[in-house]
C-alpha cells in the first residue's frame, strides 16, 4: 500500500507537486493520469525517497520508504527503463541489485525468464531496445517479489505486443493481491488498464475514484439517433439542457437527456427511429472535460511560473 | 498459488529475501565494479604503468650511468634517485586512479543507475561505503602488487648495472614506498568522493587533477613565498612529505603530512556523504 500525505515539491520556483494526498490500494491496478508535466514523476520519486519532498510524507506499507527492512521486497519500481549502466549484463544488473536483499542467481534467472530476456541475459544491457530495457526495468521491480508495483509510464515507446505484455501482467500483479501503482499520460491506455483512478493535473489531485465512476460523473453520455425525421425530432428536443448537434441530414447527436427519454418523446411525436444509440463517453472525452479549465492542457506552452501561479 | 498460462514462472514465487544490511549493500556494490569490464582494464593498467616504467626507467639507468656502458667519465653519483627510478610509474598511476575514482563516483549519475541504486538502498550512505570500499578492495593489492614488484625488481635492475640502490630496511624507504601506496589510493578516494559529489564524470575528473594535482604547483608559483607555509597543507605537497625518502626544505614531517592527507580524503568523504543525504538523488 502506498500513501501520500501532504506531499508538496518545489524546484526551485517550480511547484511539481502541490499538497497532494492519496492512497493507493491493494487488489487493482491504480492508474496515475496526468498530461506531461502534471507531477507523476515527481510524486514517483517522492515515494520512492529519491526527491525529498518540500512538506508533507509518503508512506509504502505504512512507513516512510527509506525505513523499509528490505525496501526491494517491498517496493518494486521502474522509473525510467533505462536506469541501468550500459555496459553491464542484464544478468549482472540483476545479481548487483539481487545483492541487497540477498537474492542471488536464481532468482535472477526466475525473473528474466519471466519477462522474456533468458535469452540475452549475458548481453550489455546498452544494446537493448527500448522495449527490452523496459522488461530489464521490470524484471528489477520483480527481483524482490514486491508487494507493491510501481511503474511510471511503462508503455511508452513499446509495440503492441509489449503493451498488450505489461497490461496483463499488471491485472496478473493486481489479482495476486499487490498494490499496483501505474502511471500513463495516455487516456486511451488507462482506460484498458486500470480500474481506479487518480488524475493529477498541474500538480493536483483532480480526481481519485474507480475509473467506471470517473467516466460516469465526468463527462456527460450522448445519444446518438438515426431517423428519417430527424428535424422534426430536433424541434422535439428543442427545450433548456439540451444540445442537438448533426453531422448528416437524418442524424443527430444528443446532449443532456437520456436515451430513453428520446425514445419516449419519439414515440409520443411519432417519430420513426431507425437508430438509437447510448454513447458512453471514453475516459479521453471525461479527462478532457475534467481539465478543460486549467491552462496547461490546451496547448498553450504553459511557462513553469504560470503553472506555479 | 496462481497459475497463468502467459508465463511458466508464477510471479508470486517467495524468494529468500533478506535485511538490506550495509553488509548486503557493500556486497551489492562489489557486484557491480567487478562486473564491469572497465574494472579490469583500469586495474590492468595501474598494474602495468607502474611495473613497466618502473623497470624501463631503471634499465635507462643502467644503460647510460651503469657498468655496462658507462664510461668513465660516467660517475654513478650522477644517476637518479634510485627509488623515485623504480617508482617512475607512480606519476601516471596517479593520474589513472585519481580518473578511475572520478568514473566509479559519478559514472552511476551519467546513466542513470543511481536512480535504480537508491531506489534498492533508499538509506543512500551504505551506497557510498560500498563503492568506497568495492574501490579500495581492487585499488589496495593493486598497488601493493605493482609498487612491490616495481621496488624489488627494479631495485635489482639497478644493482645488476652496479647502479646505488636502496634497500627496503633502509631509512625511510618503506615508508615512502608505502606512502606512495597511500598517496595514489588517497587521490583516488578524494576522485571518487568528488565524482559522488559533482555527479558528472568530467567535471569529477577536472576538478581532482586540476584542483588537486595542478592547482598547488599553479598557486606556489603564481602567489609570493609567504605562502609557501600555508601551500604545504595542499594535498599534494602534504603528499610529498610522505612519498619521498628525503626530506625537502619546508615541507611537512612525514607523519604530519600523511595526517593533513587523510584529513582532505575525509573531508572529501564527508562532503559526499551530506550532498548525498541531503540533496535529491
Ligand atoms: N528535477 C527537476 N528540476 C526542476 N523541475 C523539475 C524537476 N523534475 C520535474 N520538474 C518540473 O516539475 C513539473 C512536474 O514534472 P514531472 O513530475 O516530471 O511530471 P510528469 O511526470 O507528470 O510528466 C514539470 O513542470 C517539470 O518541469
Ligand atoms: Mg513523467
Amino acid at each position: 500500500m502506498i500513501e501520500v500525505i501532504n506531499l508538496t515539491k518545489r524546484y526551485g520556483t517550480v511547484t511539481a507537486v502541490d499538497g497532494i494526498s492519496f492512497t493507493v490500494q491493494p487488489g487493482v491496478v491504480t492508474g496515475f493520469l496526468g498530461p506531461n508535466g502534471a507531477g507523476k514523476s515527481t510524486t514517483m520519486r517522492a515515494i520512492l525517497g529519491l526527491d525529498r519532498p518540500t512538506s508533507g510524507t509518503t508512506l509504502v506499507n505504512g512507513r516512510p520508504f527509506r525505513d523499509a527492512p528490505a525496501p526491494l521486497s517491498e517496493l518494486g519500481a521502474m522509473l525510467e527503463a533505462k536506469s541501468l549502466d550500459k555496459g553491464r549484463s542484464a544478468r549482472n544488473h540483476l545479481l548487483a541489485i539481487g545483492a541487497t536483499i540477498g537474492v542471488g542467481a536464481r532468482r535472477v534467472d526466475e525473473v528474466l525468464e519471466l519477462v522474456g530476456l533468458t535469452e540475452v541475459g549475458g548481453k550489455n544491457a546498452g544494446g537493448f531496445s527500448l522495449g527490452m530495457g523496459q522488461r530489464l526495468g521490470i524484471a528489477s521491480a520483480l527481483l524482490g517479489d514486491p508487494g507493491t508495483i510501481m511503474l511510471d509510464e511503462p508503455v511508452n515507446g513499446l509495440d503492441p505486443d509489449g503493451i498488450l505484455w505489461i497490461r496483463t501482467l499488471l491485472k496478473r500483479f493486481a489479482e495476486e493481491g499487490r498494490t499496483v501503482f501505474v502511471s500513463s499520460h495516455l487516456m486511451s491506455e488507462m482506460e484498458l488498464t486500470a480500474e481506479h483512478l487518480i488524475v493529477i493535473g498541474q500538480g493536483r489531485i483532480l480526481a481519485d475514484m474507480p475509473m467506471q465512476s470517473f467516466i460516469q460523473r465526468s463527462s456527460q453520455h450522448r445519444v446518438m439517433v438515426v431517423s428519417p425525421d430527424a428535424p422534426r425530432l430536433r424541434d422535439a428536443l428543442s427545450r433548456p439542457g439540451v444540445a442537438v448537434t448533426s453531422d448528416a441530414a437524418d442524424r443527430l447527436e444528443i446532449e443532456g437527456i437520456t436515451a430513453r427519454e428520446v425514445g419516449e418523446l419519439a414515440a409520443v411525436h411519432g417519430v420513426t427511429l431507425h437508430q438509437l444509440t447510448d454513447i458512453a463517453p471514453s475516459l479521453e472525452e471525461a479527462f478532457m472535460e475534467l481539465t478543460r479549465d486549467t491552462v496547461a492542457f490546451h496547448g498553450t506552452v504553459a511557462s513553469h511560473q504560470g503553472i506555479a501561479a | 498459488m496462481s497459475t497463468t498460462m502467459t508465463a511458466p514462472t508464477s510471479t508470486n514465487r517467495t524468494p529468500a529475501n533478506k535485511p538490506t544490511t550495509v553488509v548486503r549493500v557493500l556486497h551489492s556494490e562489489w557486484v557491480k565494479a567487478r562486473t564491469l569490464r572497465s574494472t579490469w582494464i583500469t586495474t590492468a593498467a595501474t598494474l602495468l604503468v607502474i611495473i613497466g616504467f618502473g623497470l624501463i626507467a631503471a634499465r635507462m639507468q643502467v644503460s647510460t650511468h651503469g657498468t655496462a656502458t658507462g664510461g668513465p667519465g660516467n660517475p654513478p653519483g650522477i644517476s637518479r634517485n634510485p627509488l623515485s627510478t623504480v617508482l617512475t610509474g607512480a606519476n601516471l598511476a596517479l593520474l589513472i586512479v585519481a580518473v578511475w575514482g572520478a568514473t566509479v563516483g559519478a559514472r552511476e549519475y551519467a546513466t542513470g543507475m543511481i536512480r535504480t541504486t537508491m531506489s534498492a538502498a533508499p538509506k543512500r550512505l551504505p551506497v557510498l561505503w560500498g563503492k568506497l570500499a568495492s574501490f579500495g578492495t581492487i585499488v589496495v593489492p593493486t598497488l601493493a602488487i605493482a609498487l612491490a614488484a616495481a621496488f624489488f625488481a627494479g631495485m635489482r635492475v639497478l644493482s645488476g648495472g652496479d647502479l646505488p640502490t636502496m634497500a627496503w630496511g633502509d631509512a625511510g624507504v618503506a615508508r615512502a614506498v608505502l606512502g606512495m601506496g597511500y598517496y595514489i589510493l588517497g587521490i583516488g578516494l578524494i576522485g571518487l568522493a568528488l565524482g559522488v559529489l559533482l555527479r558528472a564524470t568530467a567535471a569529477a575528473i577536472g576538478t581532482v587533477i586540476g584542483a588537486v594535482l595542478f592547482l598547488p604547483a599553479l598557486a606556489s608559483a603564481l602567489l609570493p613565498t609567504s605562502w609557501d607555509t600555508v601551500l604545504q597543507y595542499l594535498p599534494s605537497n602534504a603528499g610529498e612529505s610522505f612519498t619521498t625518502v628525503t626530506q625537502g626544505v619546508g615541507r611537512l614531517a612525514p607523519g604530519a603530512g600523511a595526517l593533513v592527507f587523510t584529513a582532505w580524503v575525509v573531508v572529501a568523504i564527508a562532503g559526499a556523504a551530506v550532498a548525498l543525504q541531503r540533496r535529491d538523488v
